[in-house]
């Protein structure tokens, strides 16, 4: 095929794709073809691209050549795109053999070389490791052979490797030794011990580092059998390796070559840690089943590395009965295990601890492992943590932090019988208990206990009516609307507020409430007071079946319904709202009037509208302003028009000395988005410019006309 | 080999018995007694002092029962540099003044070299906001160290790394959080409530915006050349800022913080707000169970002298269920989860919840429904499991489960937009050696793992 029409084939691929819509095939550069990825069906496949050829390979790394550090990278990545083609097994060979030639060339520039070394890493074979090795001791591009070596894993690479470690400097030495250990080389070991003599503390260190990453007996022989005195040398990678010997030799059931790494470790006197995770390594490989015993044990202890280790192997291998009889004894074990221990049962919902947990909230003070506790029973609790966390939640005596946990827990008890003890709780319940049971009640969704959320949305306790009323919303089903809108009618007028807010949220879970809405209107035809609070609720719920009743009432004779209404309609989500408002801001009551110009200006800017359409309406609206606090606002919003018409309206408020800076700012924004210039702007920007409100205004008007 | 009656029970005896003659404690866990005074302040050092680092350690010190007492990095820093040591004292010592608990300067030993910070024995947990290809080593010698850790999101700078994090975690027992916030986020939280209850109907597809358009992106774009190699600033041992990366000429604007841009020292924007994004389509789809078997990216490198991350992609990836997520670096940042019964978008940063149909926003999840953790913050979360010694809300597996997705998209596109099956079991690409031996990213000499 010849590359014409591969690149036609190319383009009709993309094109089909493209028409598909789920991927965009995306040419990787100007200079070579593209790669092309085909989704639709469930497996991955690449349209096959054109192989690199030999010239292209060439052609790439010639480009490379001239590169150096902080010029334009693109015969990086020209050349990138050209090996990634390199897709069979004779273009890699020549991409090898070229990359060899770059690698190799003394006179190339450091850059160039490194840059093809980490590529030799990716395609390299036994040729690339015999330069790399020869490498390994370039000062300048050692760490690079090194690094490219980590990725070479094959076989016949890695026994040149080996083969090579004897015979190599140090610092070629240590840079073979973290290969071989990255790769866990078994046949390195042999070389490996005899570094472990070395003079350079370096080569030490990643010769112990390397052993235990291989990890064999021969590896640990190796590492037991040196003088803890030049393990010592390297540092904590000794520990790390014993650790790593002792986890391998456990796995092949090796008791001796174990006890040889515990013997070795503990004669390098590693600190707690390093001991801890010893003892966990022991103990999870162990079969017994008195592990949970010694993690019992070991929680217990008074050293925090290995009550680490009990509460680790307490999740990984205790059963929940343990758990249970831990948390029985929990009040003798310390604060920072009883803690650990709670978020275990938490983490399990071992419900059978339930009881423990509600004997320890009663017996401690410490406020972190109640806190613990409490989380601990919005899992592991049943019906009888529903008294002990709602008397928690109302006690003035807890933390905030408490009673924000117990609400919590309240919220999330997923025990049977739970809402049953809740509902039972209210007969005889205080003031701040009630205001908990309603909450969780509420959070909780217990629809049982909408009758008593009905009934204390009457109480003589503020606290107590507030929550009922916010919980009304959050109990009420398409057949309590009735009722709700009943408890509004006959509500005080302190709590309207609270009722509106109420019958927001109601009605955003029950759509039906507008429905609803305007046969209460018909019944409260004959009372101020109650038409007043369905509106407020009304500008709340909005909704096509609510809104010409709301428009309607600015026609009320009545002042204060009146005013609710253009209330009502200053919150509307949609320009629907405008209209009704447009008529009550042309309206004599002055009160009514500035209240309609405010809720115009307020719908206006908060509803979605098209350019277009927004200055359409500004232009209705702007007459009706009277005063600059609206006109300013109105300005901003014109501001925000990508439209010379709104700048030629801005404009018209310049001879307004209230508003005329936010007059002229409006221009200003409105002109800086458009490009070109319309011709029409000049002139005022040439106002602005000779005799603006500030020399700002008049520089920006000028460098606006120049541009 | 050695002859020895040492036996595992004479170990687990000594270390029993002897441990209080010989154990180096932290300040946390001792109290009066011997008993553990959970009251007692965490110990805090911090690793890597730029913006990021400068962040979370304001964030730890307005926890009440948090004390920072070291600080570390390869920058010295200077006078009006908001980065490293120097910048780092000032705004510790400002907001400690903040909380009430003014302290001098004398409160924070300072640090060149992370290894002496970890060798201090009372220091019980560190924060880790260097850049990205430092991640790996500095967390696995903190476990080492007997450190609890807080670790910069992507936990890693390579897959190979990541695991020896996962498995350093372990041995040493430590806990850690990846510094993924979002997930502390109590909209993420319900997203993942409203999914995993099947309020969209079943999740069919995930799509992912990550755009490349904000002004630092700008910056990246727009850098030209050439630039002139220079010496770096004698405050900077910039020799121990590279580390375990290939070795580079100093370039200053590659140092700090365009790091994230070049790939040798980051991951370009798929790990930097891919981290965070990605995050959260692991926790919503399979609860971090699962990972992707096949992935594919395409995608263009900066045009620049300067970075070569990749500025332009699309990918996709499908797990074993079926489940796509297909990704683009445009449009409003953050992913939609699109069910059959609707959708939601959550954006990032942030959280925000979009929903169709809009009234899914106001559903309540009921107690015998799935829940999920409740984070009280993210720095606060770990906090309080360094205490209880619970898995954080973005523990060690899900950093290194969702830094190896992105890793893997970005070693697609290195690799040319080539399609990788994923074997999550065994860690390793199936059936294509090359890509295989590309996502070992090695490490330079002498940093190992």
């Amino acid at each position: 095929m010849d590359s014409a029409t591969l690149a036609g084939a190319v383009d009709d691929l993309k094109e089909a794709i493209m028409k598909r819509g789920d991927w965009i095939a995306r040419a990787a550069s100007g200079a070579t073809v593209g790669v092309c990825l085909v989704l639709g069906g469930l497996s991955c496949s690449t349209v096959p691209l054109p192989s690199a050829a030999e010239g292209d390979v060439r052609a790439a790394l010639d480009r490379v050549r001239s590169w150096s550090y902080g010029e334009d990278r693109s015969p990086l990545i020209e050349a990138e795109q050209v090996l990634n083609r390199c897709g069979t097994d004779r273009s890699r060979r020549i991409a090898e053999q070229e990359l060899l030639r770059l690698a190799g060339d003394p006179q190339a520039k450091r850059e160039v070389r490194q840059f093809a070394i980490a590529q030799l890493g990716r395609f390299g074979g036994e040729q690339a490791a015999d330069l790399l090795l020869k490498l390994l001791d370039d000062p300048a591009l050692g760490d690079d052979a090194g690094m490219a070596m980590q990725r070479m894993r094959n076989p016949a690479v890695v026994r040149r490797m080996v083969a090579a470690m004897p015979a190599v400097s140090p610092a070629a030495q240590a840079r073979l030794c973290h290969v071989v250990g990255l790769q866990r080389v078994p046949e390195a070991v042999a070389c490996l011990r005899q570094g472990l003599e070395s003079t350079d503390s370096g080569v030490v260190a990643r010769v112990v580092w390397a052993l235990g990453r291989i990890a064999t007996p021969e590896a640990c022989e190796a590492l037991t059998g040196t003088p803890p005195d030049r393990l010592r040398v390297a540092g904590p990678a000794a520990w790390e390796a014993l650790l790593s010997v002792l986890d391998a030799a456990l796995s092949r059931q090796d008791a001796a070559c174990a006890d040889h790494a515990l013997l070795t470790l503990d004669a390098l006197s590693p600190p707690d840690t390093v001991r801890a995770a010893a003892l966990a390594i022991v103990q999870r490989a162990s079969a017994s089943t008195q592990v949970p015993v010694h993690a019992s044990a070991l929680l217990a202890s008074t050293n925090a590395a290995y009550q680490l280790v009990g509460l680790q192997l307490l999740r990984e291998r205790a059963p929940d009965s343990v758990l249970v009889s831990l948390a029985g004894t929990a009040s003798l074990l310390s604060p920072s295990a009883q803690i650990g221990l709670l978020g275990l049962i938490e983490d399990r919902r071992v419900s059978g601890a339930a009881a423990s947990i509600h004997h320890l909230l009663r017996q401690t003070g410490e406020p972190a492992v109640r806190l613990a506790a409490l989380r601990a029973l919005a899992t592991a609790g049943n019906a009888e943590s529903v008294s002990v966390l709602v008397q928690v939640a109302a006690s003035e005596k807890g933390t905030d932090a408490e009673r924000v946990a117990a609400r919590k827990a309240l919220a999330r008890l997923n025990a049977k019988g739970a809402d049953d003890a809740l509902v039972a709780m209210f007969p005889n319940a205080s003031d701040p208990v009630l205001t908990e049971l309603l909450r969780a009640a509420g959070e909780r969704g217990t629809t049982a206990a909408l009758p008593w959320a009905e009934r204390l949305a009457t109480h003589s306790n503020p606290s107590v009516r507030m929550e009922a009323i916010r919980q009304l919303a959050a109990l009420s089903g398409p057949g309590d609307l009735d009722r709700f809108l009943a408890g509004l009618l006959s509500a005080q007028e302190s709590d309207l507020a609270t009722w509106w807010a109420a019958g927001e949220a109601l009605a955003l879970r029950q759509p039906r409430l507008r429905e609803r809405w305007l046969p209460a209107w018909q019944r409260a035809a004959s009372g101020s007071v109650s038409r007043v609070a369905l509106l407020g609720l009304a500008g709340r719920i909005q909704g096509r079946e609510v809104l010409p009743v709301v428009a309607g009432a600015i026609r009320s004779a009545d002042a204060a319904e009146r005013r609710e209404a253009v209330r009502a309609l200053s919150n509307w989500k949609t320009a629907d709202a405008l209209p009704a408002l447009m008529e009550a801001a042309r309206q004599e009551d002055a009160q009514t009037r500035r209240l309609a110009q405010r809720g115009l200006v307020a719908v206006l800017r908060s509803c979605a509208m098209q350019p277009s359409e927004r200055l359409e309406t500004v232009r209705q609206i702007a007459p009706l302003l009277e005063f600059p606090e609206e006109q300013k606002v109105c300005l901003a919003i014109l501001a925000d028009i990508p439209l010379a018409g709104a700048a030629q309206l801005a404009a018209q408020w310049i001879d307004r000395a209230e508003v005329r800076a936010e007059a002229e700012e409006s221009v200003l924004r409105v002109a800086r988005g458009l490009r070109p210039l319309p011709a029409e702007l000049r002139p005022v920007l040439e106002r602005i410019a000779q005799g603006g409100s500030s020399p700002e205004r008049q520089r920006d008007a000028r460098a606006l006309l120049e541009n | 080999m050695k002859t020895t009656t040492y036996s595992r029970r004479t170990f687990l005896r000594r270390c029993g018995a002897g441990a209080a003659a010989i154990s180096i404690v932290p300040a946390r866990v001792l109290g009066r007694g011997g008993w553990v005074a959970p009251s007692e302040r965490i110990t805090i050092g911090c690793i890597g002092l730029g913006s990021q680092g400068q962040g979370n350690m304001r964030n730890f010190i307005a926890q009440p029962d948090v004390e920072i007492v070291a600080l570390c990095d390869v920058e010295r820093g200077r006078e009006g540099f908001a980065k490293g040591l120097h910048a780092a004292v000032v705004t510790a010592r400002q907001q400690y003044e903040k909380t009430g608990r003014p302290v001098s300067d004398q409160q924070f030993a300072v640090y060149h070299d992370f290894r002496e910070l970890l060798a201090r024995p009372d220091i019980d947990a560190v924060s880790i906001a260097t850049p990205d290809h430092w991640h790996g080593i500095i967390t696995v010698a903190a476990a080492r160290a007997g450190k609890d850790i807080y670790c910069e999101k992507p936990l890693t700078n390579s897959i190979p790394e990541g695991r020896a994090v996962v498995d350093a975690v372990a041995r040493y027992g430590r806990v850690l959080q990846t510094g993924s916030h979002e997930r502390s986020n109590d909209t993420c939280r319900f997203a993942w409530e409203l999914v995993r209850n099947g309020r969209i109907g079943t999740l069919r597809e995930v799509e992912v915006r990550l755009p490349t358009s904000e002004p630092h992106h700008q910056r990246i774009r727009a850098a030209t050349g050439p630039v002139r190699p220079s010496e770096p600033p004698e405050t900077l041992d910039y020799e121990f800022w590279l580390g375990p990366a290939p070795w580079h000429p100093y370039l200053e604007e590659t140092t700090h913080f365009g790091w994230r841009f070049v790939m040798s020292t980051g991951g370009g924007e798929m790990t930097d707000r891919g981290a965070h994004v990605l995050d959260l389509v692991q926790f919503i789809h399979n609860n971090d169970t699962q990972m992707p078997v096949e992935l594919r990216a395409a995608g263009r490198r900066a045009a620049s002298p300067l970075y070569d991350a990749f500025m332009d992609f699309e990918f996709e990836f499908r797990y074993a269920d079926g489940v796509r997520v297909h990704g683009r670096s445009e449009g409003d940042r953050g992913l939609k989860l699109i069910g059959t019964r609707g959708w939601i978008f959550i954006q990032i940063h942030g959280g925000r919840l979009q929903a169709d149909p809009p009234s899914l926003l106001r559903e309540r999840i009921l107690p015998h429904e799935e829940h999920t953790e409740r984070s009280p913050g993210h720095h606060r979360n770990f906090l309080d499991c360094v205490r209880s010694r619970r898995k954080p809300v973005a523990h060690e597996w899900i950093g290194y489960r969702t830094a190896t997705i992105c890793h893997l998209l970005n070693a697609s596109m290195e690799l040319g937009g080539r399609p990788l099956r994923w074997d999550a079991e065994h860690e390793r690409i199936v059936g294509d050696s090359e890509a295989d031996r590309w996502i070992r990213r090695p490490l330079r000499a002498p940093w190992t793992i």
